[in-house]
This record gives C-alpha cells, structure tokens and sequence, in this order.
C-alpha cells in the first residue's frame, strides 16, 4: 500500500476514463452551478421582500416575488435532477467500464498471478472497490462545484446585503479551511485499513464457504465462528475510530462561523450601524446557510481520499503484467514436434527448481507417457508446453520453433489439455463440451464427441439429456462424469497435441478402458504426452518416461523398461503385485 | 451462456414482506442497545430544538431588535445564538457517534449471524447456492444494512422533530400564513409513499444484479485456467459486459425515481411559500416583518428537513431490502441435530437398513433400498462405476445429507439420535477433493481441534501419512502457510496431509473416499501401509476404485445404479464370476 497517496493525482488518472462522457459531465456540472445560484438568489430575494415589500408595503412586489420564488425553486429542482442523474449515469458508465476492464485484465493475468490472489479478495475489489470509487468521487465532485458555488454565491449576497458585516466572513472563511484540512489530515491512514478490513472479512467467509464440508466433518463449527467474531469486531471498533475523529470537524467549524455571527451582531448592537431589517435578514441567513456548505466542504478532504485509496487499488490491479503474448506466428495446424532444451524451472512461490537442465524431444505423432513420483516434475512439464509459466532459461520448441514465438491464441488452438482438476462452468453439459467454440460444432459433434469420452450413456439418462444443466462446476456429477465431460471438451477439438494430466484418475477401470480404447484411436497422428500412476493405461505407449526431481531418469518402452529392470520395473511389480 | 439465468439453482426465498415488517424484525437487534438509543434521540431532540430556535429568534430580533431598537436585546443575541449552536454542535456529535457506535454493532452482528447460520446450513443448501452469492450476502448486503441504519434514524427523528418545531413555530407567529401547511402536508405524504413502494423493487433487482455481477467474476477467477486453455477470453468478457451492464441500468432506474422525489416536493412548498407571500400582501392583515421572517424562513427551512427525509427513505428502502434478504436467509433451515446421545467412542458396528436416498437437485434416487452391515473393527470396500451411490454412501453415514427412507445405526442405534458433534467425532474422513485452510500446515492437520494435540502428535500424524519429509523440506516446516486451499502445494502433498489430519484423529470409524487417487504408486504404497495399520480395530468404509486397495477388506460390496449387485470376500466374488469378476479382469487385461 503507498504511504503518501496525493488524491488529485491519482483521481486524474480517471479522466481517460471520463473523457468519453464528457458531454454528460458538463451537463451535470451546469446543473450543479445553475442549483447554487438559484439557491443564493433564493436567499438575496429576501431583502427586497422584506425592505420593499413589507416594510414599505408594496404589495405588487410582495406578488412579483412570489412568481418569482415558485419559477426559482422548479428552476433548482430541475437542475437538481438533471445533475444529479447525469452524475449518476457518468459514474455508473465509468464504474461499468473499470469492471470490464479489470474483468479482461484479469482473463489475459498469467497463472503465476493467479497463484498468488486470494479469489475472495479479487472479487471484493472489483464489486466493493469500484462501488467507493463511484460514489466518493461523484459525491467530491457535487461538493467541489456545487457547495462552492453556493458558498461563493453566499459571500457574494452577503457582501451585496452589507458589506460591512460580511467583511468579517472574509477573515473566517481561510481561518476555517485551514482547520478543516487539519482535521482531514488526521485520518489520512484510516481509510485505507477500512478497504483493508473489509478485504479481511471477505477471505475470512470466503474461505469457511469453500471448506464448509471440513467445517462439518472436523467439528470446527465453534472454531470459526468465533475466528470469524475476532475478525469482524476488528473491523468494527476500526470503524467507528474513524467516526470519532471525523464527526469532530463539523461542529468545530460551526462554532466559529457562529463566534463571526454573533460578533457581526454585537456590532449592530454596539456601533448602532444602520442596518435595515432587509440587510441584516439577508446576512444572518445567508450566514446560516453557509454552514452546510462548509460542512460538506470539510468531508471533500475525505471523498477524495476515498475516491483516491479505491482508485489506486483499481489501479494497482489493471497495472499487474498481463501474459507476455508477443509472438507473432500464426499457425494453423502443428505437426507436433516438440522439444525441451536445457529447460530449468523454479515456480515463483517455491525455492527449488521444478525442472533442472531438461532435455526431451519428442516426434510428431508419438505418444509419450511420463511417470514419476507426485512432486517429480511432470505437471510441470505439461503446464510449460502451453505457456501457463514462462520459462526463461532454456527454450521449448514446436515445430523447431520456440513456443514464444507463437501467439498465445495460436499455440493454445494447438494444445489439448486435461487435467485432474476439472472446472465445468454454470451451463448445459453442450455448452460445457462446445466450451468457447459453441457456434464452430453442430449438435452432432457435440454428441459424438460425448460418445468417444464414454459419457454418452449417463448424459442420455438425464431429463434433458445434453442440454442439461450442470449447476455451479458441475456440482450435480460425480467426479468420474465431471471427468468424462471434460475429456469430450477436448476431443471436440481435435488437436494435433494432447496432455493429459491424470485425466483419468477419478474413472473407474471400465470407464477407462472404454475411454482408453478411443484415445487409441485418436492418438494416432497426434503428439500425446499423458501423465498417470495407472501404469496399466500407460503400457502402450510408445516411450515411457521416469522423471525423478526434474530430470528424465528412464526412457524406452514398455518391454525395454521391464528388461531394464529399473525405477519402472519395480513401480510395475508395486501395482500388479497384490 | 445464460449464466444469470440459473434461478433454478438459486434458493431465495423471496417473501413479500412490507418494509415495516422488516424493520420490525431488526428492533430486537436494535433494542439490545436502548439506552445509547434513548440518549441518542434526546440528543437529536435537542439538536432540532435548537435550530428550531436559531430560527425562532428572528422575530425578537427583528421586532425588539430593528424595529424598536432594543439595543440591551441586540446585545444579549449573540451570546443566545452562540449558545444554542454549542448545544446543536454538541449534541450533533453526540449521537452521530453514538448512532455509529450502534450501527457498527448491529452490522457486525448480522455479520456474525448470518456466517453463524452459513457454517450450521445443510450441505444441500451449497449444492444450490454459489458461494459468490453467499459471499456478497456477508459483505455487500450487510454493508447496504449498515448504510440505512443510523443515517436513517438520524433523519427520521431530528428531521421530524425539526419538521415539528418548525410547524410549532409558524403556527404560534402567525397562524393566518401557517394554513397552507394544512394543505400541503397531506400532498406531500402522498407523493412519498407513492416514490417509495416502486424504489423498493428496483433496490431488489439491483441487488441481485450486483450477486450476479459476484458471481461470474468468481466463476471466471476459479476457471481460469480452462478459459485460457480454451481461448474463451471473448465469450467470457462479453459475458460479463452484459452482466455489468444490467446492474448499472438498474442503479440508473433506481436514481432516477429518488432524484425524481425531492424536486417535486420542493415545488409543492414552493407554492406554499407563494400562499404565504399572497396572504401577506394582504393589507388588512397586520403582519410585523418579525412574524412573516419566521414564518417565510420556517417554510424555506422545511425543504431541507423533507429532502432529507425523502432520500433517506431511499437509502433506508434499500437498507430494508437488504436486509429482509438477510432475514429471509436466516430464516431457512440449518442443519437438523435433534439427537441428544452423546457417547465418548462408539465400537463401530454400522448397519444401513433399507436405506433410499434422493439428492434435491435431481430425480432418480442415488441409493435405492440399500442395506448392508459392517461389524465393529472390520474394513469394508466399495466398489462399481464412477457415480453408482458409493459416494452417496459415505455422505449418509456422516449426515450430510438426511436420508428419505430407512434407518442408518451406529451401535444399534439411529444416527439421527446422536448429536450431529458427536457424531461427527466418530468418522474420520479423507475424500477425493482436499480441501485446506490458508493457514499453516500444522494447523490444517489438527483442524477442527486446534490446540488439543501437541507438536509431538501433529508430527507422528505426518509420518505415519507419509508427508514428514515434504514438510520439512520447507523453510518454516510445519507452520509454513499453504495459501488459499493449500494452492502451493502439489495435489500429492495436500492428499497426504488430509490424510495426516484424518489420522491424527483416531476417529474409530474411517471412510477413505478415494483417499489415494492422487498419488503416484510408491507413495500409494507407503500410506498404505500405514492406513492398513491404522484400520486394525477400526470400522472402515473404503471406496477406491484400484482394485489392489480393496482385495484384502473384510467385505467388498459392489454397487450398482444404486443397488448392492454383488457382496462377500474378494474369493467369493471372484468364484461368483459376475460382476466383480469382470472389473477384476478389466483391470489387467490388455
């Protein structure tokens, strides 16, 4: 978090984003101008109605005023509104659009960001955030043209009524700001630990909803809530600090506009100043009108400190590095020749490196399995190949081209990717498998594509059959459908590299084989590298690869391996040997 | 995708209660604090007292002061007035931090209640609800609570109090220029109610549009890896513009009928006002400038007190709507723990009678007329396709899920009498999908007992799990933090350590649901070793579908569309050569 955050330079940072609504700015600007002069015009009428209209009992004018003050106030309620929804609908466009654009900016964030974020927090960021920034800025700019327009427009009525008793103004109004700045300066810090807490409290539930089950099973019901309790209470007495303080302003500043008052009277009083009842009407309550003004002018310190600690957290967001995506080749179809050379990896949380000086090179068409003990490296491998981490000693080629050379797009087109951890999105089972491709396939495909995965048969029990809706990551499935569905999204299109990554392990053995059979299949003329502890689904590969601590220890097929009689072998031996 | 019109899946229950009956609702939470709320409101009493006289005074003033140039009088004025603005200025301050201090009390509260009834609510109740929706109930809903609670007191009383005085004001200067009040009041209660009933339903949209909003963010944050994987950036950002777009149209519609209301009403006192000047204008009528200025400046002073009422009662609309919502969410039901027996280590004997079950969200029943039996100590393995009711199986025994027919017992008795903690107590349970807690790793293995088992425990848990040597390879070891469901983790490591949690527990019944699917085969091997030893003298419920893990249980029941097909001694089924003996074949056959 910054330590010294200027407002005004950081609120300007918006305008590109204001700029495209311009028209509606000024719209409301003039609304906000033309509502204060109404309102101090309101109160200057008050000489003239009290001087000439009743003092001196013209009553033609008390009438002419009249028409005048109902003209005035449909004049102000007109501008009223008209500022109040143009403000509206400028911030809601603008709030709109930082959504979006944090929303794009996150799709395009590399996986290691990703890895770092806590969901919870990103989501109250972009719902909580943007919600400060809308209303503390338009509420700053309402304060910053309209309540000084009316407090200038004010002083100058007051100084037209009499400006021997507004002169005494002239010395308060700086003497006033100066203690307003001052109070606003003593919170300066607190908003941002307001933002902060909120973010707490946001993980804090976050966290118990997605573990609601353990919560459950472990008994930790009393353990939460009473986490949760610590936490919310934190933020709550935090709060109210900041209300202590800054109710303090207010009231402070009223006294003083009143000690000026009361001296403007005790004038009158003593100097016997000749005043009419009209000038002294005027200034008294022009006077009390100021207050508020100047009230709301105290809390622009703190409007703009909101609008700014939201801002520069929306900021902070859209700033974070996007995906490197500056390769420029385009390509329809790979063959599937790839190569790792020299590749060595550390993930950015951990210390070690994942993969160490690795070298594989695997021909078009070949299948490849690799196996290895959990933690070994393989995952890596197979999140490396479609750039979700970017390595940067070393170099990995498709086609004897290095995979940064292509476009992002371009190279994931080329890549099949299954894993373990399967995430189905809120929609029909069809929308699910035609997953970012729905107007490419046919309901046909679809279907055949559902076939080869073997989830035909369950998805044709349902009521809706295809068109089924699956519920919140595929809530409503077992494991083993959720798998097979994803297995179907990626047969769907057809691409010359498969991974699979465990994509099997929550299958029973028929299933499997079922699935195994057509994978066959399609492997001919793909690249395939599968990665599996079931080394039964395996043996058919055409290279069988032990990775052990990031380096590739064994290679050679099924038969080979076993005549090795090596890490393999005895892996084998383990799980057929019961 | 029509993602935000998922309704079926979403479980508001949306009564159609007035506001009123709302706020009824909130006074108990408000009344635990009535006697910072009785000061409150003698403070805001005071505070319109004393505007009410600020403007009282000028017909003195005016009168005595101008007009008769009672010079003693025009001295005293000043003190007066400084007088009364030190009463307003304290009294003001007084109960905006009082009210603060309340608000922030019952905020928090509702807070705690609601995150209170989400950890007691049944696990159907998440089947049905995204946990982004939830979510922006704790934070967003509560905070539209929060913004309606004091402001809206604070206006309601001072502003009426303040409306009183004034009337009070105008009636006791000049009663013939106060009648037009007698008009205007009536239209303008009209006005407001009328605004009000059409704000308080689009103040509902909004809401719902803001959890929609919630929720496809949350979506696209959890699939992240899938949309890059599938290059579906495009559809997912034009997804979310409409989303964002609804909510923002319906903030506008909302804006634009609470910036309709104060207008109209200013202009209705507007022609009071002009009443008041015509009437004055009339020469018969002797009106001294003191009077008719107070009167004038009553009226004038009436604006702001309405304005303020009628916004106000926009943002309480809004504060009631979210708060009925809140309401209506804690009113739906919690977890059913009726039972009362509470028995310190249950033997284990497990018998399921005639059990059927139906999962809410679906049509065909999961588990039909099931019954089997699992004496104390013995180990019994489930087996059959992926989605045949195994699953279902271990969510009955550890009441996740109530069943709609049968009896389940433990020991002879009905799972239902036990209390759910109890009950609870007595399963250990390791699933597929590990869930961990953004804490450190010695507090993810003694969840739930944190405190209760010293470092020695924790540590022998590990090893006996396999997973003291990664644990140690980290710099601060056992209290390394894993990050947000254990992210810096691979899918082995958090196995292991769900594991070490189950084990730590000595639960004397264990359900292994899958327990090992994530992990390579010599780890596999090692932990099961130690799982075989921690199954001596245990009730075991082992799913799995590696047939090596399941040969040498007591039992093995094979399951079908919800039906035992099969069960007996793995000799027995595979001398049956029916359906067990073909999974046993598939699993080696080329």
């Amino acid at each position: 978090m910054p330590q010294k955050l200027n407002s005004i330079t950081t609120l300007k940072k918006l305008w590109p984003f204001i700029k495209p609504f311009k028209k509606a700015l000024f719209v409301a600007v003039f609304g906000l101008l033309l509502n204060a002069a109404t309102d101090a015009t309101l109160i200057s009428l008050t000489k003239p109605l009290l001087d000439n209209g009743l003092m001196d009992k013209n009553y033609s004018l008390l009438i002419l005023i009249a028409i005048t003050i109902v003209g005035l106030i449909l004049l102000r309620g007109l501008s009223n509104y008209i500022s109040t929804y143009c403000l509206s609908w400028l911030s809601g466009k603008v709030v709109t659009k930082f959504r979006q654009m944090i929303f794009h900016h996150l799709i395009k964030s590399p996986i290691s960001f990703h890895d770092k974020q806590s969901i919870g927090d990103l989501v109250s960021v972009i719902t909580f955030n943007t919600q400060m920034l809308s209303k503390a800025s338009s509420d700053a700019l309402i304060i910053l043209i309209r309540e000084i327009t009316y407090a200038v427009g004010l002083c100058i009525v007051m100084l037209y009524g009499s400006w021997k008793l507004a002169s005494v103004l002239i010395i308060l109004v700086p003497l006033i700001i100066f203690i307003a700045q001052f109070i606003a300066k003593k919170f300066r810090h607190t908003i941002a630990s307001m933002q902060a807490g909120m973010g707490q409290i946001t993980v804090a539930s976050d966290e118990m909803l997605k573990g609601h089950k353990e919560v459950l099973i472990f008994n930790a019901k009393e353990y939460e809530k009473r986490n949760f309790n610590i936490i919310t209470d934190k933020v709550r007495s935090g709060m109210l600090k900041i209300e202590i303080v800054s109710r303090l302003s207010t009231p402070l500043i009223q006294l003083i506009a009143t000690t000026g008052l009361g001296f403007i009277l005790y004038l009158v009083a003593s100097q016997n100043l000749d005043i009419t009842p009209g000038s002294f009407t005027v200034v008294f309550s022009a006077m009390v009108a100021v207050m508020r003004p100047l009230r709301e002018l105290t809390s622009l310190h703190v409007e703009l400190q909101k609008g700014a600690v939201a801002c520069e957290s929306l900021f902070e967001l859209l700033n974070s590095p996007l995906e490197h995506d500056n390769g420029t080749i385009v390509v329809d179809r790979v063959k599937g020749n790839i190569e790792f050379k020299n590749v060595t990896y550390t993930y950015p949380t951990r210390n070690t490196p994942a993969l160490n000086n690795f070298c594989l090179k695997i021909d078009a068409g070949q299948t490849i399995a690799l196996v290895g003990r959990s933690g070994a490296g393989k995952s890596t491998i197979a999140s490396l190949l479609p750039r979700f981490y970017d390595i940067s000693k070393g170099e990995i080629l498709i086609d004897s081209i290095n995979i940064q050379q292509y476009t992002l797009k371009s190279l994931r087109k080329q890549i099949g990717y299954v894993s373990q951890n399967v995430h189905l999105f809120n929609g029909t089972i069809a929308e699910n498998i035609a997953y970012g491709e729905k107007e490419l396939h046919s309901e046909d495909d679809i279907l055949r594509a559902a076939k080869q995965a073997n989830a035909i048969e369950f998805i044709n029990k349902l009521e809706h059959g295809i068109n089924t809706e699956i519920g919140d990551n595929g809530i409503l499935l077992s494991g083993g459908q959720r798998q097979r569905i994803a297995i179907a999204r990626v047969l769907l299109r057809d691409n010359p590299i498969l991974i699979f990554d465990e994509a099997t392990s929550a299958l029973d053995n028929e299933s499997e084989k079922l699935i195994q059979k057509a994978l066959e299949v399609l492997q001919k003329n793909r690249t395939s590298i599968i990665i599996a502890h079931r080394l039964s689904t395996i043996e058919k590969a055409d290279r069988i690869l032990v990775i052990d601590d990031g380096k590739v220890i064994e290679d050679g097929n099924h038969e080979a391996l076993i005549k090795l009689n090596g890490i393999y072998a005895q892996m084998h031996k383990m799980q057929f040997n019961s | 995708m029509n993602r935000q019109n998922n309704q079926k899946y979403i479980n508001d229950i949306d009564k159609d209660y007035s506001t009123w009956k709302t706020f009824l609702k909130l006074c108990p939470l408000i009344m635990e604090h009535k006697l910072v709320l009785s000061f409150s409101i003698i403070l805001l009493i005071a505070s319109a007292f004393a505007d009410t006289s600020l403007i009282a005074l000028l017909r003195p003033l005016l009168d005595r002061g101008f007009s008769m140039n009672d010079q003693n009088f025009l001295l005293m004025a000043p003190f007066y007035i400084f007088g009364l603005v030190l009463l307003r200025g304290i009294a003001n301050y007084g109960y905006s931090v009082l009210l603060s201090l309340i608000s922030g009390k019952i905020v928090m509260k509702i807070r705690q209640r609601l995150f209170s009834h989400f950890v007691e609510a049944p696990v159907s109740y998440y089947d049905q609800n995204s946990t982004g929706r939830l979510l922006s109930r704790i934070t967003y809903d509560t905070d539209q609570v929060a913004a309606s609670s004091s402001d809206a007191l604070i206006t309601i009383i001072r502003e009426t109090a303040f409306i009183c005085g004034l009337f009070y004001t105008m009636f006791y200067n000049s009663w013939q220029l106060s009648l037009s009040l007698i008009i205007i009041t009536p239209i303008v209660i009209a006005l407001i109610s009328f605004i009000s009933i059409r704000f308080r339903r689009l103040a509902k949209n909004m809401q719902n549009s803001m959890g929609n909003v919630t929720m496809s963010v949350e979506q696209m944050l959890k699939g992240h890896r899938e949309i890059i994987v599938f290059g579906a950036q495009e559809e997912e950002v034009k997804n979310f513009e409409k989303v964002s777009n609804k909510f923002r149209r319906d903030s506008m519609r909302l804006v634009s009928i609470s910036a309709l209301s104060t207008p109209i009403v200013q202009v209705v006192i507007s022609f009071a006002i002009a009443f008041v000047l015509l009437t004055a204008s009339n020469p018969d009528l002797n009106i001294t400038p003191g009077e008719f200025t107070v009167v004038f400046s009553s009226l004038v002073a009436l604006m702001q007190p309405i304005k303020s009422l009628t916004s106000v009662n926009a943002g309480f609309q809004k504060g009631m709507a979210a708060c009925q919502t809140l309401f209506s969410i804690l009113e739906q039901p919690i977890e059913k723990d009726n039972g009362s027996l509470n028995v310190n280590r249950v033997k284990g004997d497990i018998i399921f009678k005639n059990v059927s079950f139906k999962y809410e969200t679906r049509d065909d029943l999961a588990l039909n007329n099931i019954s089997f039996t699992v004496p104390a100590g013995k180990t019994v393995a489930l087996v059959g396709r992926s989605g045949s009711g195994k699953t279902t199986i271990a969510n009955l025994l550890t009441r996740f899920y109530e069943i709609t027919d049968g009896e389940i017992s433990i020991d002879g008795v009905d799972i239902c009498e036990y209390t759910l903690f109890c009950l609870r107590n007595q399963i250990g349970l390791v699933s597929q999908n590990v869930h961990l807690f953004n804490d450190t790793i010695a507090n993810n293995i003694a969840y739930g007992k944190i405190g209760e088992f010293s470092q020695e425990q924790i540590e022998e848990a590990a090893k006996k799990a396999n997973a003291y040597d990664f644990i140690k390879q980290f710099d601060k070891g056992f209290d390394t933090v894993v990050g947000e469901n254990g992210v810096l983790l691979s899918g082995g490591q958090r196995q292991r350590i769900a594991i070490a949690r189950a084990l730590l527990r000595d639960n004397p019944i264990l359900i292994l649901d899958e327990a090992t699917s994530a992990l390579d085969t010599e780890s596999e091997k090692t932990i099961q070793k130690a799982l075989d030893e921690l199954q001596k003298g245990r009730t075991s419920l082992v799913i799995a579908h590696r047939l090596s893990t399941i040969e040498n249980a007591d039992k093995i029941l094979v399951i079908g569309d919800g039906t035992i097909i099969e069960q007996g001694t793995h000799t027995e089924l595979l001398n049956k050569d029916g359906a067990y003996t073909k999974l046993y074949k598939s699993n080696f056959n080329e």
